[in-house]
């Protein structure tokens, strides 16, 4: 019985407008923010073929690019792999240097000399169309198309720094588990909040298709028809976010094979359920009991929007935000000062859900008893007087 | 299945809108009519335990309504209004009402059931699909699917056409042969066609409790209309003003 309750609430949920919404806002900000991350800042450093000074410059607490002082870098390189005879290529969060044929090397030859013949004093705008037909010609995704050479050709740190940084991580997080905490600092903030666009019409849906009378006076108890479209409904967001754990375990899997490092395949996995898990249970423990309570979606969504607000501040991990906020790619030396606050919210966080979903039990099975009775008074009673 | 009502009443704020209702009802179809406002769907609504009354008691068979776990194991209810997930097919309806009843059917049983109110050909139909009618029927059907002793039914024929009136006065008649059937409807005609017994509320009181024949009985012909014989309408019409 619960079974089927559990089974007919993740087939509505998986063939509903809503879980579009959670699904689209998932990959997008997914895509956007976590493998941005990862196309911005690469996962390993590789040296330098030419002199890349740290071009970036601090205003305030921002970091600021001078394009234009790319262009010797980037006639630097065109010139070394002119002579090396292979190019920098970018393939998803890899870069690996492929060898060039005679057209391509006749390419460039072109452009380093249309460089030199203007002395280095061509405006930007013409740099970028030398620069955007040299990455056409060497077949795209290159260290010179516009989408990656400030990455390519302007590191934030030097290259001994970053080396470092990456071999700490290496060692201490098989690549993955840092990555990991990125993605459920991300995935974190979109399912702390859409979330609830699945959960918040769980049992209005049963009044607003007319279900609810005849529901409620079937022998189920509450327990079972509650808790068997809680697990539905969480069930439902984590197979979304466990699917893009998958993708990303893919694409680091593509990155060992290419470097040789190894990496854990359970990292992604692991975070989806000790970080995640908690967030998408207390979205749905409280929307269910709000839902129950003012008998309507809206004020669950603006409950948990004002919530969110407050939680996604990245400033600390106290026990009062239900996200965990941890933006960077750090080895776990770095993260392991925060490990015991961020167990601790975790645990907090999980044991509240279940309180509320209990509580949400208590409060759908006295609504089925009561239906004149609670936030709706006033509307039942006026109800009542027309049609009893 | 007897079903009791010991001075029920039911209060909203200052507003008694049911006052000390006594009655008794055995197996059988029996009628509760009674116009609107007379407290009909308040009564219904407190018998399937979906709101709780101010004073009184309720039994089936000696079990208080109270006891809502046990008085829903008893208890098949469909409402004025309802309807159903759209996209669920007639099937999947009965099929998921079947595990709400906590009971498990295989395919054959849903089918043998869906047989029964006449949509065993549109199995796989979606229910946004369905006409009021056909959506009246299976609202029957998922209200039987537990098997319940007692099915109270709020005017199921409200909004329909003379065939589906038929088809639905028809199967609450096959129900009621071995169950206790409680039909609350403001059209006389159906009460006329298919029960033996009513019971007739206005203004919150039980103004009649016997059965259709003793009531007609009750209106005598008027003497200026000696060639008309008074029906069962004549006979509410006059219970209503009295009151």
């Amino acid at each position: 019985m619960f079974g089927k309750i559990f089974f007919k609430e993740l087939k509505y949920q998986f063939t509903s407008l809503t879980i579009i919404i959670l699904i689209v806002s998932t990959f997008l900000f997914y895509e956007t923010q976590f493998i941005g991350d990862l196309k911005r800042d690469w996962v390993k450093p590789i040296s330098p073929r030419v002199e890349t000074e740290v071009l970036w410059a601090k205003e305030g607490d921002a970091l600021t690019l001078n394009s234009e002082e790319l262009i010797k870098p980037v006639y630097d390189n065109m010139k070394v792999d002119y002579e090396v005879g292979n190019t920098l290529k970018i393939k998803g969060i890899n870069r690996v240097y492929e060898k060039i044929n005679h057209e391509q090397e006749t390419v460039l030859k072109e452009a380093i000399k249309e460089i030199e013949d203007e002395s280095f004093n061509i405006d930007y705008g013409e740099f970028r169309i030398i620069r955007e037909r040299v990455n056409k010609a060497l077949g795209g995704n290159t260290a010179y198309s516009e989408e990656y050479f400030t990455s390519c050709f302007a590191s934030k740190k030097p290259y001994e720094v970053e080396k470092k940084e990456y071999e700490a991580i290496l060692k201490e997080d098989m690549v993955t588990n840092s990555y990991a905490r990125l993605f459920a600092d991300y995935i974190g903030i979109v399912l702390g909040f859409f979330m609830v666009f699945v959960t918040g019409f769980t049992f209005v849906r049963d009044k607003r298709y007319g279900s609810n009378e005849l529901i409620y006076t079937k022998e189920i108890s509450s327990l079972k028809y509650v808790g068997g479209k809680y697990l539905a409904d969480v069930l439902t967001a984590l197979i979304i976010v466990l699917v893009v754990a998958g993708h990303a375990t893919w694409l680091f899997h593509g990155f060992s094979k290419i470097t040789g490092d190894s990496i854990s395949y359970t990292a992604f996995f692991k975070y989806t359920i000790l970080w995640i898990l908690p967030t998408i249970m207390f979205v749905a423990s409280l929307s269910y009991v709000l839902q129950v309570i003012f008998d309507n979606g809206i004020v669950p969504i603006i409950i948990q929007f004002i919530y969110w607000m407050y939680s996604i501040d990245i400033h600390n991990n106290q026990i009062t935000k239900y996200i965990i906020r941890f933006n960077e790619i750090a080895p776990y030396s770095q993260f392991q000062p925060l490990e015991h606050t961020i167990f601790v919210n975790r645990i907090f966080y999980t044991l509240l859900s279940i309180v509320l979903l209990f509580v949400a039990v208590k409060l759908w099975d006295r609504k089925r008893g009561m239906l004149d009775d609670g936030f709706k008074i006033i509307k039942n009673y006026c109800y009542n007087q027309k049609e009893f | 299945m007897n079903i009791e009502a010991i001075n029920l009443t039911k209060d909203y704020g200052s507003n008694r809108v049911l006052d000390n209702i006594n009655l008794n009802i055995n197996k059988g179809l029996h009628g509760l009519l009674g116009p609107n406002g007379a407290g009909k769907t308040t009564f219904m609504r407190i018998l399937s335990t979906l709101i709780p009354k101010t004073s009184g008691e309720v039994y089936f068979d000696g079990i208080s309504v109270e006891n809502k776990k046990e008085i829903r194991k008893i208890i098949g209810y469909l409402p004025q209004e309802f309807s159903f997930y759209p996209n669920f097919t007639v099937y999947e309806i009965l099929d998921y009402f079947a595990a709400l009843s906590n009971k498990k059917l295989s395919r054959n049983e849903i089918l043998d059931k869906l047989e029964q109110v006449h949509l065993e050909h549109l199995f796989k139909v979606k229910v946004k699909t369905l006409s009021a009618g056909m959506k009246r029927r299976l609202g029957i059907a998922v209200s039987m699917v537990g098997e319940p002793q007692v099915l109270i039914v709020d005017e199921p024929t409200v909004g329909l056409d003379p065939e589906e009136r038929i088809k639905i006065r028809n199967m609450l008649s096959d129900i009621g042969k071995d169950r206790t059937v409680l039909l609350s409807t403001h059209v006389v005609e159906d009460i006329a066609l298919s029960c033996n017994t009513l019971l007739v509320l206005n203004k919150g009181k039980v103004v009649y409790d016997g059965t259709v024949k003793s009531m007609i009985e009750q209106e005598s012909p008027s003497l200026d209309a000696e060639l008309v014989s008074p029906t069962l309408e004549d006979a509410y019409m006059k219970f209503i003003k009295e009151v």
